[in-house]
């Protein structure tokens, strides 16, 4: 799946009446999950031209090397975090909290946004 | 700790407390009886305290009761469920339900899910005044903004032995707040009798909120009357403030009768009066003698010997009416015309020629014939004459009698009418501004009684405007004279009420003295009591510092309850890298916070009112990582006694909780559109993750590609996980630092991960595959291969399938944890 697909699938989840699951704060995550995906798989074509296989960097190595191969640090910068607000919607580690419909319509936003620019 | 309310004297006999204060009363020798009367009656209510004051502090007679009896415990109520609709943060109707019992219950939420809104509630239910009282925004805004026609806020408590409680308060649309209808069922059944839960709560809240955690450092007096509260020492305050009382009134009465005597003799000194000032003579000494007073005043209120005698005998004086004085006119004036009439008699000659008819006429009888003088011979003509004329002369001699005789009384009438004219010196006349003359015209009146019957009465009817000139100079002799008593009571009035003030000082005095006693004793004796009942919170408050700031610099090394007349505050002996400190001053806002859940949860522990649960909103703020697992411990130390059930956003003490392994009941709050809140328990992140996978995998709709996207994703994270939990549980068993594991968990890779927590060894990571098929796990080992090619989308893992990856996943996940 390419990054939109990945995106419009983020979107579709939430949409209301969409899915039926009787779990809704699970398919909360999994639309975290893929707007992740998307921004991960847009980070890894835009380092592949520099030789850095994404199978084996860390997210965190990626971002650096994002920041020193982009010329928009900001844009960079904006990505990286973005994914850490990402990754903590999926995770259930205690100190995070259950994320909202409209915590999620709004950070997908901003990875449509992201992934533009990152083009 | 025993917590009583004392409205009659009857239940003090029931209290704990004043068994304790009785024996130290009589056991206290150096006492006198007096104070220990009034003592004892002051704790016995009001009264007691009255008849104990009325006999001037008689000796104790009471015996110490024999039957004492120790206080039935109150069931302990915990809370079951409380439910919210149309209130604060909650539209449709949401149910919180809790494990009754002991133990501790976090709601977790993110800010603004609605969490307070079930803290709220339940205060509204018991204790609305309170709850509204404790903000004007509570007033407005207590309705949901979604939801209005229907506002209703119930909970279901449970107490042991009892059975269940329901309480609930429903507002229609137009109620305000203060008017929702309450109802109140005790096992299903209605009830009028619903337990006085605001004054318990009145005594010890069952919630720690802002409100509390902000009573230690600058609302000290706040903190020290919410602790006291729970030491059940109202018997002690009610006993202090009678003697107190009493005591001012008696002091107050003193002061009253100085000043009084001073403006009595600056009133008395201006008087002529000899008699006023023999009293201001009494008054003027240093202490008066208020027998010689008394008898003063009675003798000045008995004889008025002040006033003139004359003036006392006129104003006294019997003056006739003028009905008198006109029938006596009139009987005097018949009378002597009855005289007139009868005038022409000769009353003399008539009554010798009766005589003498009277004589001849029985002999006239015997010889009728005959004259007896000159023996001439009569006629019977002549005989009947001679007695008719007998007759006439005797008729005429009646009248003439009856006249004189009705003139005397006339006259004798006139003489003693007259003679009540009083006899007024001409000078006592002209004081009381009247012109002398009346007195010589009255005494001509009585000297012309002398006169003829007719000048007496000529007199009489001339003078008779002289009877209203006496009536009016007596009534101005009465006037007189009550001017001068008035003035007379005007001046001993204030002595008199000198006299009764200073007379009720002087009887008191006695009881004074054991009031002063009294009040010394049980100012002492309360701080002995204080003392006692306050040393469990004390050394629970130091227990729970000492767990709560385990690491930090700043020592408390004692907390006391201190008060001076008015001033109330809660003593922190602290100090701060071994160096006293001046208070809480020194300690940041999160230690402040510590501070304060040191000293109220043994206060909730403590309470010994009827409820076993405390709600505890927010604590964890401000408060660093050491410090939330120190107030871990303190919370489920307390939930060893206590249904603790903490609200909080803060999520650091659900991780550190579950760190430490301390056995917590999580329970998380989300809110949806329009207010509607889910209430969900949260369970451990391994089952969280696995059952998002499940989600994901059975959800409808997803389509085909997106679910194998997302399920090895939260495969993995469950994976991770499992060792996060396994690696913690043992290495912090160790003594390693949880912060240095976060830190290297932070960049190990999966296998490395899965190989600390199976292998001990994050540098065994490339064993991992072998160690799980050495161990028969072959399907656990593809699974984690799977979930770690798919969770970040590189690889297109459809031919796997989800509900096995599920599964196997869950194996790995048991597996790591129980190795």
């Amino acid at each position: 799946m390419t990054p939109e697909e990945l995106l419009r699938g983020a979107a579709h989840l939430l949409e209301k009446g969409a899915i039926a699951s009787p779990e809704p704060t699970s398919i909360q995550r999994a639309a975290a999950v893929l707007a992740r995906q998307a921004l991960e798989e847009t980070i890894a074509e835009r380092l592949r031209p520099h030789g850095l296989d994404p199978s084996e960097a860390s997210f965190s190595a990626q971002f650096l090397c994002l920041q020193g191969t982009m010329a928009n640090k900001a844009l960079a910068r904006e990505a990286a975090a973005l994914w850490a607000s990402l990754s903590s919607l999926t995770h259930h580690s205690g100190q995070e909290l259950s994320p909202t419909d409209k915590d999620l319509t709004a950070l997908i936003e901003r990875t449509r946004r992201v992934l533009a620019e990152l083009g | 700790m025993e917590t009583m309310n004392h409205e009659s004297a009857g239940s003090v006999e029931n209290d704990p407390l004043y068994f304790e204060v009785f024996e130290s009363l009589i056991g206290d020798e150096a006492l006198d009886n007096g104070a220990r009367a009034v003592i004892d009656g002051a704790l016995r209510g009001d009264a007691a305290f009255a008849q104990a004051c009325a006999e001037d502090g008689a000796a104790l007679s009471r015996r110490a009761p024999h039957d004492r009896k120790e206080p039935a415990a109150a069931p302990r109520i915990f809370i079951q469920e409380i439910v919210v609709e149309g209130f604060r943060g909650a539209g449709p109707k949401a149910t919180l339900k809790l494990p009754p019992g002991p133990g501790l219950t976090l709601v977790t939420g993110r800010n603004g899910t609605g969490k307070s809104t079930f803290v709220d509630a339940l205060e509204t239910i018991l204790a609305s005044d309170d709850w509204a009282a404790g903000g004007q925004d509570r007033k407005k805004s207590w309705r949901n903004l979604y939801q209005t026609a229907v506002t209703e806020v119930s909970c279901v408590l449970m107490a042991e032995g009892v059975g269940t409680y329901r309480a609930a308060r429903r507002w229609n649309a137009t109620c305000e707040l203060g008017e929702g209808k309450v109802t109140f069922e005790a096992n299903n059944a209605s009830t009028e009798n619903a337990p006085n839960w605001e004054a318990a709560c009145k005594i010890a809240r069952p919630f720690l909120g802002h409100r509390e955690l902000g009573k230690v450092g600058e609302k000290s007096a706040e903190a020290y009357d919410a602790l006291r509260g729970v030491l059940g020492m109202d018997l002690l305050e009610d006993a202090a403030s009678r003697l107190n009382s009493k005591s001012s009134e008696i002091k107050d009465a003193g002061s009253d009768a100085i000043n009084q005597l001073k403006d009595c003799r600056n009133t008395l000194a201006g008087s002529p009066s000899v008699r006023i000032q023999i009293l201001k003579t009494l008054l003027d000494e240093k202490k008066p003698a208020l027998e010689s007073v008394v008898n003063e005043l009675r003798a000045l209120q008995g004889e008025r010997r002040d006033a003139p005698s004359q003036l006392v005998a006129f104003a006294r004086q019997e003056v006739p009416t003028e009905e008198e004085w006109d029938g006596t006119t009139l009987e005097l004036e018949v009378a002597i015309s009855r005289a007139e009439a009868v005038s022409s008699v000769n009353a003399t000659a008539s009554v010798a020629l009766l005589d003498l008819l009277d004589l001849a006429l029985p002999r006239l009888s015997a010889e009728p014939s005959h004259c007896p003088v000159c023996a001439q011979p009569l006629s019977a003509q002549h005989h009947e004459e001679i007695s008719s004329r007998a007759n006439a002369l005797r008729q005429s001699t009646q009248d003439h009698s009856a006249a004189q005789s009705g003139l005397n009384h006339a006259l004798a009438r006139v003489e003693r009418l007259v003679s009540q004219l009083p006899n007024v010196k001409p000078e006592l006349l002209a004081e009381l501004g009247i012109d002398s003359g009346l007195s010589a015209e009255v005494q001509t009146l009585k000297a012309g009684l002398k006169a003829a019957p007719a000048l007496v009465l000529a007199t009489l009817t001339s003078q008779r405007p002289l009877l209203g000139q006496v009536v009016r100079a007596r009534q101005l002799a009465r006037d007189e004279l009550n001017q001068q008593d008035f003035e007379l009571r005007a001046l001993i009035a204030p002595v008199e009420l000198w006299v009764e003030r200073q007379g009720t000082v002087e009887r008191a005095n006695t009881l004074r003295k054991s009031l002063d006693k009294a009040k010394t004793w049980l100012k002492e004796e309360t701080q002995r009591t204080l003392n006692r009942r306050f040393a469990p919170l004390r050394e629970a408050t130091l227990e729970n510092w000492r767990t709560l700031a385990r690491d930090s610099s700043v020592l408390l090394t004692g907390v006391e309850l201190a008060s001076s007349g008015t001033r109330r505050k809660v003593e922190l002996d602290v100090e701060v890298d071994g160096l006293a400190a001046p208070g809480v001053s020194v300690l940041s806002q999160g230690e402040i916070n510590c501070m304060a859940l040191s000293l109220f949860l043994p206060r909730a522990v403590h309470s010994g009112g009827p409820f076993s649960f405390v709600l505890i909103d927010d604590p964890v703020q401000a408060m660093d990582h050491f410090k939330v697992d120190g107030l871990a411990r303190v919370l489920h130390r307390a939930a060893e006694k206590l249904q603790v059930v903490v609200f909080t956003h803060d999520t650091r003490l659900v991780s550190s909780l579950q760190r430490l392994q301390l056995p917590t009941h999580v329970l998380e709050v989300r809110r949806h559109v329009n207010s509607r809140l889910e209430i969900t328990p949260l369970s451990t992140p391994v089952e969280r993750y696995l059952k998002d996978a499940d989600s994901v995998a059975l959800a409808k709709g997803m389509g085909d590609e997106l679910p194998y996207r997302v399920v090895p994703n939260f495969c993995r994270l469950a994976v991770e996980a499992a060792c996060q939990e396994k690696i913690y549980r043992v290495r912090l068993a160790r003594g390693e630092s949880f912060e240095s594991l976060e830190e290297r968990l932070k960049s190990l890779s999966l296998f490395d991960r899965v190989a600390l927590a199976l292998l001990d060894d994050e540098k065994r990571g490339s064993e991992v595959a072998g160690h799980l098929k050495t161990n028969g796990a072959l399907r656990e080992r593809d699974a984690l291969f799977q979930m770690k090619a798919g969770s970040h989308g590189g690889t297109n893992a459809t031919n796997t399938n989800l509900r096995d990856l599920i599964h196997w996943t869950r194996k790995l996940c048991q597996r790591i944890l129980d190795q």
